[in-house]
């Protein structure tokens, strides 16, 4: 005889009621002998950061703090008595060399991939030395660089909440063969379609497979990798991908997961000889609105 | 729970971390003995949610949700203690002996047909019934808990139930034929 819903759920209850509830004092004295040398982990305002944020990055971050605070000095002391044209709206490390008394004539990298708010319009961009822009289609958007691996991520939000957003660019060499190891795999196959199944590939992960697609009116890869619940580590220990070169001392510049549970849309295209990557992340409950808005940027990316 | 202890733990004060640890461990070691099945595995499991609890403390932004968190922390490490030492292959567990027995109506055969169906489940779908049905945890409380979304939640509880249940019938099933003969 078949036993009802109520029943088993009832014996399961009384079941999972039964067993040990006490913690060994033993246990606990190792936790609490432990905490001096468990350093806790702080996160300075705002409570996130970049996935690919890395102490370079940093560096260049509090550069152009500086920089905008000389810039508003040098506006309120000596600018008014000079005149010229006014600064940009959006300063960045690059862009204030452009008002500085004697500007350096060699823009970097990262002054070719944007700094700050992204106004609705297109935007150029350079990663891993491909020129290219995009078309913003609604507010929100921020951009910012990342000299280490020549590219950048342009954001929405400032958490892993349903309504942020982040997309990276740059320049992908291989995958990690255990994420919660720390153990990169050897750097994937030269082409396109090498990286795009390794990223299919990736332990731990939910993956699409590779899937043929146009990005700026050439042949790209297509991959939808999620981010499961019991990835077995804290995500910011599940490193997922990375570009060779160096971030650290023998670290390649990774990137770890964002969150538990989070959707990251890679599109893998080669422009003259050079793979780039782009990969959009959404986390849980993301809005099909989001989703549309990331797909019409990438939709709208012109190679020049 | 004394959100004050809370905070005080997020500032670093170790005195007001073992306050909450000792509130704290026993309700997190039987939700980890009861998701892994093993005295062993949710001994280390519990004490390496503590540890992550003490870590990441600053970083949990409402001091009220600490007990949630901690439960979300807690999994977390059993999933690890089960990746780590792949203990899952099912297979038979005698009852400990120093183990209080749930209930006259809870029969031996019961006990450990459940034992055997509930070792057959991912960690993932153990979680959801613990949290549920150990805990009274609404389900999307278990879904905010565990970090998926509510369908999810809903579709594993309903899965792991299913076998379960089924595990029960599988024991019943012979008694009746053996009346009906």
């Amino acid at each position: 005889m078949s036993r009802s819903e109520r029943d088993a759920t009832r014996i399961v209850r009384r079941w999972l009621d039964a067993g040990v509830t006490a913690l060994p004092d033993h246990i606990l004295s190792e936790v609490l002998d432990q905490l001096p040398a468990t350093p806790q982990r702080r996160l300075s305002w705002p409570a996130w950061r970049s996935p690919f944020m890395s102490n370079s990055v940093r560096i260049v971050v509090a550069a152009a703090a500086v920089v905008v605070v000389a810039l508003i000095g040098y506006q309120l002391l000596i600018a008014p008595n000079v005149g010229g044209p006014a600064p940009a709206p959006s300063p960045s490390p690059a862009e204030s060399q452009a008002v500085a008394p004697t500007p350096s004539p060699a823009p970097t990298t990262a002054a070719e991939f944007p700094a700050g708010a992204l106004s609705v319009g297109r935007h150029p961009f350079t990663v891993v030395g491909i020129p290219f822009t995009l078309e913003v289609s609604k507010p929100g958007w921020i951009s910012a660089p990342n000299p280490d691996v020549e590219g950048g991520n342009v954001r929405k939000g400032v958490g892993t909440d349903s309504s942020s957003a982040w997309i990276l660019m740059w320049g992908l060499d291989g995958i990690y063969a255990d994420p919660c190891g720390n153990e990169p795999a050897p750097p994937a196959g030269p082409s396109v379609a090498d990286l795009a199944s390794a990223f299919a590939s990736i332990p731990g992960t939910e993956a699409t497979q590779p899937a043929d697609v146009m990005v700026g009116g050439l042949p790209a890869k297509f991959v939808v990798v999620t981010i499961p619940a019991d990835i077995g580590c804290e995500p910011s220990q599940f490193i997922l991908w990375y570009d060779d070169v160096a971030c650290g001392p023998d670290a390649p510049c990774a990137r770890w997961a964002s969150d538990l549970g989070s959707t990251i849309r890679l599109w893998i295209v080669e422009v003259n000889g050079t793979r780039l990557t782009i990969e959009a992340e959404t986390y849980e409950g993301a809005t099909a609105a989001l989703e549309e808005d990331i797909q019409q940027m990438i939709d709208s990316i012109q190679f020049e | 729970m004394d959100t004050d202890l809370v905070v005080q733990a997020q500032r670093g004060d170790e005195e007001a971390f073992a306050s909450l640890a000792v509130a704290a461990g026993n309700r997190l070691h039987a939700v980890a003995h009861r998701i892994l099945r093993d005295l062993d595995l949710a001994e280390d499991a519990t004490q390496q949610a503590l540890l992550n609890i003490w870590r990441d403390l600053p970083q949990l932004r409402d001091p009220a949700r600490f007990e949630a968190w901690s439960y979300r922390l807690l999994v977390r490490a059993c999933y690890a203690e089960a990746r780590r030492t792949q203990h899952w292959a099912p297979g038979l567990r005698l009852v400990d002996a120093d183990e209080p027995m749930a209930d006259a109506s809870t029969t031996v055969a019961d006990r450990d047909q459940l034992e055997r169906a509930f070792r057959r489940l991912s960690v993932n779908h153990r979680a959801v019934v613990v949290l549920h049905h150990y805990l009274d945890m609404p389900l999307p409380e278990v879904a905010h808990t565990l970090g998926i979304p509510m369908g999810t939640a809903r579709s594993r509880l309903h899965y792991a139930m299913r076998g379960l249940r089924a595990a029960l019938d599988a024991d019943a099933r012979p008694a009746s034929r053996e009346a009906t003969r």
